[in-house]
């Protein structure tokens, strides 16, 4: 081992015994959970939903998770090269002699490393192909809302957050295989625990043109798989005694989460619906989980986290709080994720008196209109205004994110993208304190891809071409050479739509993509459009059907078995608004009955 | 640093992996962790004073590695060992705390262990042989380029032992100016001794420290 380690990066991310890891005594343990994440050490130590998964199932005594990180490609050669399977990394023992293995899925592109992962721990990548004996497959996350093009190779989804769900899965699975039960028979049972889906229980046929013609579910399975949530958010599970890393990882700091969900209901984001509704946190509670995490890890930096923070009702106190503290300390207190209104910024300068990181604001389209479409609620007087404030205030790092292919889009809405940096560019010369230093704009595109379970999951994604004929408008229309302009590949965001709305076939896309080389294809060093063109061809399916195609609104749609809580009819009428310029407001201002309310009785909206 | 805590430590089993770099920052989060203040230094970007003597080569152990810091309130506690242990990664370990007395530039030699695994019988003569003689010098990677370093002159009491999988190696080291990492040892063999056969693997530890006059440095 030392061997192999000596001759990779970065060897500190496969030992473990980092400080808080959790070790336990294998005689007091009767369940024994592989947490993995598939992607780098350093992306899965960033991401709070593993470290809250990993403290609740270690918080029961019978149980022992440990974590399990995608290997960068020379450990994964090393390995396979040695006959290394995948091990966790408190205890070292390969996963495939675990009892389950749990994968967080937050990103589409990373299924061929689930795959990879499944491979490289001994184990059949195929749920077929698997026997008794080997460890139960799960997966949970924001992407599982649509399980589909993974069903081949997971038995078990958990739909929804899985603080709720998953220990009920576990034991159940624990008390059928003492009984000496088949898993077919475990994921029978399993079905009827809410929030889980269980893929082969369900059926699916296809009409000649490819579309679905049916969903059928076995007798048992719930016909519609509605998410789990957490209830008393105030009340739920936080990390207060978190792992800390012995080598740099990309969010390396404490990460509060002050409420999930999101009032705003922008139409092209998918976490804004699937984690309705609104739960906050009290400030109290936040002030002393922050600062516990804080004693309790080491950390120099907190940052506040969520959808929106700046909706935030308790904002104020909760910074006073934690200044109070941290200054004194030398922490740090940092603010991701504002919105551009004149409250963020004064925020901004509350919080970032010494150190002026850049500002990031992301109005998404460049005219109202869009942006009414979109039901992106920014104006640009106050985007303006809040530059004006900023760049007052000393800011002169200034980077705004826009999407490119969005519903109804024109070459006027991509023009007028131009027009706003333009304007922001000359706020500055007017308002800027210090002029001297020069203002550094950056202005990013992304292609627009349609997600299941929001109000633009029919949306067609625009071609790639078209997408970079928009691009190279929107390049010929920023005539200042302040402003920098940086567009994301049309290849990824080609690939993620694919995946994103996919259906079971697509899971053979998945896995002839993998055997040809892939994995790690969130990396763009491991990314290859043509490998996934390849594959699709392979399989006889067409990307355009996936990606590009207006879905009729009476189809059936793959993800129609699980649902968020949102009624179908909410997101109809509300693509419906959109195509008509009509703004819905915020939950805050009112409830417009998306079916939240009725999913849930017991929760209250945005309390 | 007048009102410097020199602490003794050991860096063992699995921290060995953690670099130079990410050990400072896991030392700083543990004296947090541990309610120790470190005072920082004045000016623009305050930093933590705190220094840790002859950066250990990554994948290396060390049972006599040193670090110096000035806590807030100019003294540490008797409980300031327990306290610090119940704060460290696993293989981090504090030993002793003391007032230093003498300069980090002082330490002259490093008593290294080493092992190289082989899986067949390997023979040390040739290796006891090459280091008996008055000049044995090697190429040394530095940042800048390459350097030459004299082992007979920068290496004392190089001894080689076979054991059940392999060679142990015991030397005395230049700690610094230059710095000899024993590594050397195994790249003077494989240039002067005919079919040297590389080790599976190499592992080494740092044992003690001492002053040019060869006493125990602290
Ligand atoms: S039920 Fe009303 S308040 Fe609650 S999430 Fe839906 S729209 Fe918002």
């Amino acid at each position: 081992m030392h061997q192999i380690l000596m001759s990779v990066q970065k060897p500190a991310r496969y030992t473990g015994g980092e400080y808080n890891q959790v070790v336990k005594d294998l005689n007091n343990v009767e369940q024994r959970i592989a947490l993995c994440f598939p992607d780098t050490y350093e992306i899965g130590m960033s991401n709070l939903g593993m470290r809250i998964l990993y403290g609740v199932f270690n918080e029961r005594p019978d149980i022992w998770c440990e974590r399990v990180f995608a290997p960068w490609r020379d450990m994964e050669q090393q390995m396979r090269e040695h006959g290394l399977p995948l091990f966790a990394l408190e205890s070292g023992d390969p996963i495939r002699e675990f009892d389950v293995i749990a994968f967080s899925l937050g990103y589409e592109m990373a299924y061929t490393t689930v795959l990879d992962m499944i491979d490289l721990a001994g184990l059949p990548v195929r749920v077929g192909d698997r026997t008794d004996e080997m460890p139960l497959i799960c997966a949970g996350g924001t992407v599982c809302y649509n399980p589909e093009p993974m069903t081949d190779f997971i038995d078990l989804f958990f739909i929804g957050e899985g603080e709720e769900v998953d220990l009920e899965v576990f034991d159940l699975y624990r008390k059928c295989r003492r009984a000496g039960m088949t898993k077919a028979a475990f994921l029978k049972l399993a079905a009827g625990i809410p929030g889980v889906y269980v893929p082969s229980l369900y059926h699916v046929s296809y009409d000649a043109a490819g579309a679905i013609s049916a969903i059928s579910e076995e007798d048992g399975a719930p016909a519609v798989v509605r998410k789990r949530i957490v209830r008393d958010f105030d009340r739920s599970y936080f990390p207060v005694r978190t792992i800390v890393p012995s080598t740099e990882i990309v969010h390396d700091r404490v990460v509060l989460e002050l409420f999930r969900g999101c009032i705003r209901g922008c139409r092209f984001c998918q976490a804004g619906y699937v984690y309705r509704p609104v739960r906050a946190k009290k400030p109290e509670t936040l002030t002393r989980q922050g600062i516990a995490a804080l004693e309790g890890s080491g950390y120099e930096e907190i940052t506040l986290s969520s959808l929106s923070t700046s909706d935030y009702k308790g904002l104020f106190p909760l910074c006073d709080g934690l200044l109070d503290w941290c200054e004194p300390n030398h922490v740090s207190l940092s603010l991701p994720s504002l919105r551009a209104d004149n409250f963020s910024v004064d925020l901004m300068k509350r919080v970032q008196k010494v150190r002026k990181s850049g500002l990031t604001f992301a109005p998404e389209a460049g005219t109202q209109r869009l942006r009414d479409v979109i039901n992106k609620n920014v104006k640009e007087e106050d985007l303006l205004n809040s530059c004006r404030i900023a760049f007052e205030g000393g800011w002169n790092t200034l980077k705004l994110y826009f999407m490119l292919g969005l519903p109804t889009e024109t070459d006027e809405d991509v023009i007028a993208i131009a027009e706003l940096a333009e304007k922001v560019l000359s706020t500055w010369k007017q308002c800027a304190a210090q002029k001297n230093r020069g203002l550094r704009l950056t202005v990013s595109t992304s292609l627009f891809v349609p997600k299941p379970h929001t109000p633009f999951q029919w949306e067609g994604q625009i071609t790639s071409e078209e997408y970079l004929r928009r691009v190279s408008l929107l390049k010929s229309s920023l005539r200042s050479r302040a402003i920098v302009y940086n567009w994301h590949e049309a290849e990824t965001s080609l690939i993620e739509a694919v995946l994103a709305r996919g259906d079971r076939r697509v899971g053979r896309v998945i896995e002839s993509a993998w055997r040809a080389g892939g994995g790690l294809d969130s990396w763009s060093e491991y990314f290859s459009l043509d490998r996934w063109l390849s594959a699709m061809e392979e399989e006889g399916l067409d990307p355009r059907f996936y990606a590009n195609r207006e879905i009729p609104e009476g189809q059936i749609l793959p993800w129609n078995m699980i649902t968020a809580g949102v009624t179908a009819d909410y997101l109809l009428k509300e693509r419906h608004a959109a195509h008509e310029g009509v703004v819905t407001p915020d939950c805050r201002k009112k409830c417009t009955d998306c079916g939240i309310r009725h999913s849930y009785r017991e929760v209250r909206c945005d309390e | 640093m007048n009102e410097a805590v020199r602490v003794l430590f050991e860096k063992t089993g699995l921290s060995r992996y953690i670099s130079h770099l990410d050990l400072q920052h896991t030392l700083q989060r543990a004296f947090s962790r541990a309610a120790i203040s470190v005072r920082h230094s004045n000016g623009f970007n305050p930093h933590p004073l705190m220094t840790i003597a002859l950066p250990l080569p990554l994948g290396y152990e060390s049972v006599c590695e040193i670090m110096d810091f000035v806590p807030e309130n100019g003294a540490v506690s008797d409980e300031f060992i327990n306290v610090m242990n119940g704060a460290l990664p696993a293989g981090i370990r504090f030993l002793e705390a003391y007032a230093p007395s003498r300069k980090v530039s002082e330490i002259r030699w490093i008593r290294t262990e080493g092992f190289w695994r082989y899986e067949t019988e390997p023979c040390i003569e040739e290796l006891e042989e090459l280091f008996r003689r008055t000049a044995i010098p090697v190429d040394k990677k530095t940042k800048r380029g390459i350097s030459q370093i004299d082992l007979a002159i920068d290496s004392q009491e190089v001894r080689f032992r076979k054991c059940e999988a392999g060679i142990r190696v015991t030397a005395l080291l230049s700690a610094q100016s230059p710095t000899v990492n024993p590594d050397l040892i195994l790249k003077a063999a494989e240039r002067y001794v005919p079919d040297f056969p590389v080790p599976k693997s190499a592992l080494y530890r740092r044992m003690e420290l001492f002053d040019k006059d060869n006493r125990i440095f602290r």
